[in-house]
């Protein structure tokens, strides 16, 4: 019986054997040609790609960016001046206390640009998404040129978007989240913000979900210096208020949040934000 | 064990069948092989015409008409184009894909984005959707002569035919051809066509690339929505007219402003306009009112210069949308930017309506409970409460003498009776489909 067990198995062997087909692997039958390379390519190759391996999707890929909305590519001539921001205000900082390695391993793999904001129903506009930890995408490039309002403003989403990558590689402590526990809410857009700072929200935007809300912390954090941040800090009721109170519990959490986490040391990177975002708009 | 046996035969039969690739295919090669070369035939196509290739691209016939793009591809993945919208140019990537069978894509920002743009800020349309213009175009047939095109999206068809030196010479014809029937932007209404001794109220937009020609018959108005294309001596409407028994479909100005109907010869008519800012429309729209209250949200999409107080851009308004019988009532709501970038409803207004008795006139009285609603912050809130909504919106509105309502196809023109300089089209809400 074993024996027939036996015969049976180098049967069906030999079987599966005469599927197998000798030929050689051919060429892939999909057409992989790369794209002709451009000046534009070359610069970003130079310096995204080849050091930290960040792949810069600026050329439209049908549904690769958030297939709901109606959005049109980035102008070829916003990409390198946009970029150019982003090194100096998000890459340097952030390379110089936390080193390439650090860098490498949580800088986001691909950073999407879209040329129009994305109009939502509601007659909100999306400026910005983090996906999985590995991409950033930032919209509304060709309607924002960079002037030294937009440059803290392209700081903002990017350090903003840059927190999501960092808090989905490594969650941030669920007490965040309680300190606003039943406060986030949809409408967010409706309320003032002496009301929303009042409650303990650092900004309209951090109103819409816990998330949001410690993506919202960090990104100003480094982008208000000590004494703006200090006034808004001032403006939720100064010491004692409850709106006050709440931020500074959630300041607490963020800063050893980034410490432990990740060594950032936020107030040291704060001063590097400030020297960069100074030194670009001088140059504008 | 007679039984496993048998079984395990069966069990080889099978396999043995299964081995056994006896299959004939319709084609040659897989269907993989034959995309990829049906994509490099019409790259190669596309490449090899010298003086390059013309789009007549109607985004949307219900709304809008054409706009004309002539188009240069080169060997690295660029394209060149030029149109006859002005006098810029651009070069952009193209590329092809196969995300839904054969698809050019135009890759990165280029002319024809400006009809795609969601910003209307950019080029106009509705928020969300622009002209509703696409990019991505699935490629149908492809000959020597005409690439056959649909949009990837919403599936119109758009046809790539060979362009000539000549074409690209004549752009500046195009334009000027267009911008001779152009709304004068100090009197824009009314304007009026006569052909074959008829007379009809003929409205149009540069902008928006709609001619629309109406007139009274009996007790209706009988009306045309007209779609246009340009070409160096004419403007072209996507179908024929008949006025004064005559039909045609395309027209043509000289610098006098003195009409010819170009599709039939010896054929002349009489373009003319209301002389004063204060003159009221000569036709009549019966039902106008209740026809444009079939929907009841529209977003503005033109508006006349003498409107632009109505979207101040100095408190970064980016749009305003008009609200038709909201519970009975007519409504505006306002979208701004702040500083995060965020636009929001702002502003609020409520009013009675009371409409003329043929229903094209209407004017708007003061509802007890006008109201403001969510203002971003105090300051804001301030400056809608007491300048924006109660004085300039307020002021607008009530005026006694009311506003001439024009239907468009699903938009309409809102004309203050007072000053017809003070006009905005409107255009149904349709956001992101």
């Amino acid at each position: 019986m074993k024996r027939l067990k036996y015969l049976l198995l180098a049967a069906f062997m030999a079987c599966f054997a005469a599927c197998s087909d000798d030929d050689d692997f051919q060429d892939s039958i999909l057409d992989t040609t790369p794209d002709p390379r451009t000046p534009l390519d070359d610069w970003i190759w130079d310096n995204f790609t080849n050091d930290y391996n960040i792949r810069v999707i600026y050329k439209w890929k049908t549904f690769e960016v958030s297939p709901e909305l109606l959005l049109v590519p980035v102008d070829e001539a916003k990409v390198i001046p946009f970029l150019e921001v982003i090194q100096k205000v998000w890459m340097g900082p952030y390379i110089q206390l936390g080193g390439e390695v650090f860098f490498k391993e949580t800088a986001p793999k691909q950073i999407a640009l879209v040329g129009s904001v994305g109009f939502m129903e509601d007659g909100l506009y999306l400026l910005g998404e983090a996906e999985r930890g590995r991409r950033i995408t930032i919209l509304g490039l060709n309607t924002r040129p960079i002037n030294a309002d937009r440059v803290e403003q392209f700081a903002h989403d990017f350090h903003h978007e840059y927190t999501h990558i960092l808090n989905q590689l490594k969650s941030y402590p669920t007490a965040f989240e309680t300190i606003s526990a039943g406060s986030y809410t949809t409408a967010w857009t409706q309320v003032s913000l002496a009301n929303v700072l009042g409650q303990g929200f650092i900004s309209n935007y951090a109103m819409s979900d816990a998330t949001e809300d410690f993506a919202e912390m960090v990104s100003w954090f480094v982008i208000y210096d000590a004494d703006r941040w200090d006034l808004r800090l001032q403006a939720a009721g100064g010491p004692g208020a409850e709106g006050y109170t709440k931020l500074k519990e959630k300041e607490t959490i963020m800063l050893q949040y980034m410490k432990n986490m990740y060594n950032i040391d936020l107030y040291a990177l704060r001063d590097l934000v400030q020297v960069e975002i100074a030194k670009v708009i001088a140059e504008l | 064990m007679k039984k496993a046996i048998i079984v395990t035969m069966i069990g080889f039969a099978t396999l043995w069948t299964g081995c056994s690739v006896t299959t004939d295919y319709l084609f040659d090669e897989l269907s993989t092989h034959r995309i990829t070369q049906y994509i490099e035939d019409c790259d190669k196509v596309l490449k090899e015409w010298p003086d390059g290739w013309k789009m007549v691209y109607y985004p949307d016939t219900s709304q809008y008409g054409a706009y004309t793009f002539l188009l240069d591809f080169n060997e690295e993945g660029r394209v060149k184009m030029a149109w006859d919208g002005d006098k810029d140019t651009t070069e952009s990537a193209y590329a092809f894909n196969t995300s839904q069978g054969p698809v050019l894509a135009f890759t990165t920002y280029s002319l024809l984005h400006k009809l795609s743009d969601p910003d209307p800020s950019v080029f106009g349309g509705a928020a969300g959707v622009g002209f509703e213009g696409e990019y991505e175009f699935i490629i149908r047939e492809v000959t020597d002569e005409r690439i056959e095109l649909v949009t990837r999206q919403r599936k119109r068809p758009v046809t790539l035919v060979r362009a000539t030196r000549a074409e690209w010479d004549q752009l500046d014809e195009n334009r000027e051809i267009v911008s001779r029937f152009a709304v004068d932007r100090e009197l824009p209404f009314y304007q009026y066509i006569e052909v074959g001794g008829q007379k009809a109220c003929f409205l149009y937009s540069q902008k928006l690339r709609m001619a629309y020609l109406a007139y009274p018959e009996g007790d209706r108005t009988v009306t045309y929505r007209l779609p246009w294309e340009s070409t160096p001596t004419s403007i072209r409407f996507v179908r024929p007219v008949t006025l004064g028994g005559v039909t045609f479909s395309e027209v043509t100005m000289n610098a006098s402003k003195q009409l010819r109907i170009a599709d039939v010869p010896g054929t002349t008519g009489r373009f003319y306009r209301t002389a004063n800012s204060g003159a009221r429309c000569e036709l009549r729209f019966p039902g106008a009112v209740r026809a444009s209250q079939k929907n009841d949200a529209y977003n503005l999409v033109e508006r006349g210069v003498a409107l632009d107080f109505l979207v101040p851009p100095n408190h970064g308004i980016e749009y305003f949308r008009f609200y038709w019988n909201l519970v009975g009532y007519a409504a505006g709501e306002l979208y701004i930017r702040n500083t995060q970038g965020i636009a929001l409803m702002a502003g609020l207004y409520v009013s009675d309506i009371v409409a003329d008795g043929i229903g094209d006139q209407v004017t708007f009285v003061r509802h007890p409970s006008t109201q403001l609603s969510g203002a971003i912050d105090q300051e804001l809130n301030l400056w809608f409460g007491v300048t924006y909504a109660f004085r300039t919106l307020t002021g607008y509105m009530t005026d006694a003498s009311g506003f001439t309502i024009i239907p468009f196809g699903d938009q309409f023109y809102m004309i203050r009776n007072v000053d017809n300089r003070q006009w905005a089209l409107y255009s149904r809400k349709n956001m992101v489909e």
